[in-house]
C-alpha cells in the first residue's frame, strides 16, 4: 500500500513543530516556484537568491503568518517573495539596468541544440518582460510563466480575480507591441553585421 | 459576437484556458469574418508560444544548494533555541490571558485603586477635620490654625541654636526643636499667664496648607527681629532674646509667628 504524501499546509503544520525533515521537503517542493518568480520579476539570479532565502527564513519564523483557510502555501510563499521582489526593484531601480540583468542570466538555461533564432526570441522575450510595469510584469509571470489559475494569482497579489484578468491582459497587449517593435531588430542583425563585413 | 467581446475572450483562446465552449466557437468564427481580430489572435498565440519557451528555459533553474544549506542551518538553530527557551521556563503553566480579558482586569484594578485612593482622600481629611474640630472652641483671639497645635505642658523653651537669625527660625531645621504636644494646651497657657502677640503671618506660604495641620515651635530670637514686624524695638536691647512660636506647616515652612513675654 502506497503511503500518502502530505500536503504542503500538513507539512508547514509539522514544520512549526520543529521538524527539521517537514521543512527540507517543503522547501524542495516549492523553491523552484519562488525562485524562478523573483528571476521572473527581476531578471537578477542573485536577488533571486536572496529573495528565496528570505522567503523561507520569514516563512520558518515564529511571525508566520501563514492561515490555510486563506490561502496555498504556494500563494503564500510567492506572496512573500513578491513583497521583497518589490521592496528590491524599488531599492535598486537606479542601478540595475536591463542589460546587466540579461548579462547575469544562465546562458546554459537555453538548450546548446536550440537554433538561434529561438535563442533570439526567448532573449527578446525576457527582456519585453522585464520592461513591463511591475503590475503588469507579475500578473504575467504568475500567469504565464508560473502557470497559476487567476484565482491563485489573485491569493499571491492580494486583489481581485478580474483585476488580474484585465493586468494580464493588458501586459500581453504591451508584450505584444513590443515584440513587433523587436522583431525588425532581429532581422536587421544580420544585415548590420554584413555592412561591417564590407567595411 | 462582436470585437469588443472577442477582446474579452481571445486572451483565454489564445492561453487556451477552459472557457464556455459555445462563446469560444462564436469567437473564432468572429476571428475568420473579422481580419483584425484574427490578427490579434495570431499575435496572442505568439506571445502565448514565446512565453511558454521563456518559461521552458528557466523550468530547471532554482535557487543553489548553498541556500537549502543555509536555511536548514537556520531552521535547526532556530528549533535549539526554541527548546531551550521552553527547558527553561517555570514548571507552571503559563495562562496566557486574552486580549479583552487583560484590557478587563486592567480596568478592574485601575477602578480599585481608584477607589482605595479616594477613600483614604475622604478619611485623611475628616481626620484633619476632627482635630480642627476639637481644638476650635477654646481658640484664642490669634488665628484658627494656633489651637490645632500643641504646647509643651511646661512651656520651657526648647534649645535652639547659638545665633538664630530670624531667618534662621523660618527654616526647616527649627523643626529639631519641636516638643510633644500636651492634650489641652490652652489650659496650660491660662496657667503659665504668658502674654503673646497674636499670630502674625509670614510673607510666604500660604494659610491654605495649615488646615492639613502643622506644628509650633518655641524658639528665642534676637529682639532686633521684632523690628522686621513692626514693632518698636529698643536698640540698646537689640541682642537680647525674645521667646517666640513659630507656626510651622506640614510643609516644613514657617507660615505665622507670635512673640510672647
Amino acid at each position: 500500500m502506497m503511503a500518502t504524501r502530505p500536503t504542503d499546509s500538513e507539512l508547514a503544520r509539522i514544520m512549526l513543530g520543529g521538524d527539521i525533515d517537514a521543512f527540507a521537503e517543503l522547501y524542495r517542493r516549492r523553491q523552484h516556484d519562488v525562485y524562478r518568480f523573483a528571476l521572473h520579476m527581476t531578471g537578477v539570479p542573485d536577488v533571486a537568491e536572496d529573495v528565496t532565502q528570505e522567503v523561507f527564513m520569514v516563512f520558518m519564523s515564529d511571525d508566520n503568518k501563514f492561515d490555510e483557510t486563506k490561502g496555498s502555501v504556494n500563494s503564500f510563499l510567492l506572496g512573500i517573495a513578491r513583497n521583497y521582489v518589490l521592496r528590491r526593484l524599488r531599492k535598486d531601480r537606479p542601478f540595475v539596468a536591463i542589460e546587466d540583468a540579461i548579462g547575469e542570466m544562465p546562458t546554459g538555461e537555453i538548450g546548446a541544440g536550440e537554433s538561434l533564432t529561438r535563442s533570439l526570441a526567448i532573449e527578446s522575450m525576457r527582456q519585453a518582460v522585464l520592461s513591463l510595469p511591475a503590475h503588469y510584469r507579475e500578473a504575467v509571470v504568475l500567469c504565464d510563466l508560473q502557470e497559476l489559475s487567476y484565482v491563485e494569482a489573485a491569493e499571491v497579489l492580494g486583489c481581485a480575480i478580474g483585476t488580474i484578468r484585465s493586468r494580464l491582459s493588458r501586459g500581453r497587449t504591451m508584450l505584444i507591441a513590443k515584440m513587433r517593435s523587436a522583431r525588425p531588430e532581429v532581422t536587421a542583425t544580420p544585415e548590420l553585421e554584413s555592412t561591417r563585413c564590407f567595411a | 459576437m462582436n470585437c469588443q467581446k472577442f477582446e474579452s475572450v481571445v486572451n483565454d483562446i489564445a492561453r487556451e484556458q477552459i472557457i464556455d465552449a459555445a462563446a469560444r466557437a462564436e469567437a473564432l468564427r468572429h476571428g475568420e469574418d473579422c481580419s483584425s481580430c484574427a490578427e490579434r489572435l495570431a499575435d496572442e498565440r505568439t506571445v502565448t508560444t514565446d512565453l511558454r519557451e521563456f518559461a521552458a528555459s528557466t523550468d530547471s533553474s532554482g535557487a543553489p544548494a548553498r541556500v537549502e544549506a543555509n536555511l536548514l542551518a537556520a531552521f535547526s538553530q532556530r528549533s535549539e533555541v526554541r527548546r531551550q527557551k521552553s527547558d527553561s521556563a517555570s514548571p507552571s503553566p503559563v495562562v496566557l490571558v486574552p486580549v479583552s480579558q487583560r484590557r478587563y482586569w486592567a480596568a478592574a484594578i485601575a477602578a480599585g485603586l481608584f477607589l482605595i485612593f479616594g477613600f483614604a482622600t475622604i478619611v485623611w481629611r475628616g481626620a484633619g477635620l476632627e482635630r480642627f474640630g476639637k481644638a476650635a472652641p477654646g481658640a484664642e483671639a490669634g488665628p484658627a490654625f494656633a489651637i490645632t497645635l500643641g504646647l509643651p505642658d511646661d512651656l520651657s523653651p526648647p534649645e535652639i541654636q547659638k545665633d538664630p537669625g530670624p531667618t534662621t527660625a523660618r527654616r526647616k531645621p527649627a523643626l529639631k526643636h519641636t516638643v510633644p504636644s500636651s492634650t489641652n494646651p490652652l489650659s496650660d497657657i491660662a496657667a503659665n499667664t504668658e502674654i503673646a502677640t497674636d499670630f502674625l503671618p509670614m510673607s510666604y506660604g500660604s494659610t491654605a496648607n495649615l488646615q492639613d495641620g502643622g506644628q509650633m515651635v518655641r524658639v528665642e530670637l534676637p529682639r532686633s527681629a521684632m523690628a522686621s514686624f513692626g514693632f518698636p524695638v529698643n536698640m540698646d536691647r537689640a541682642n537680647e532674646k525674645v521667646k517666640a512660636d513659630v507656626l510651622l506647616g506640614v510643609d516644613g515652612l514657617a507660615h505665622a509667628i507670635r512673640f510672647v513675654r
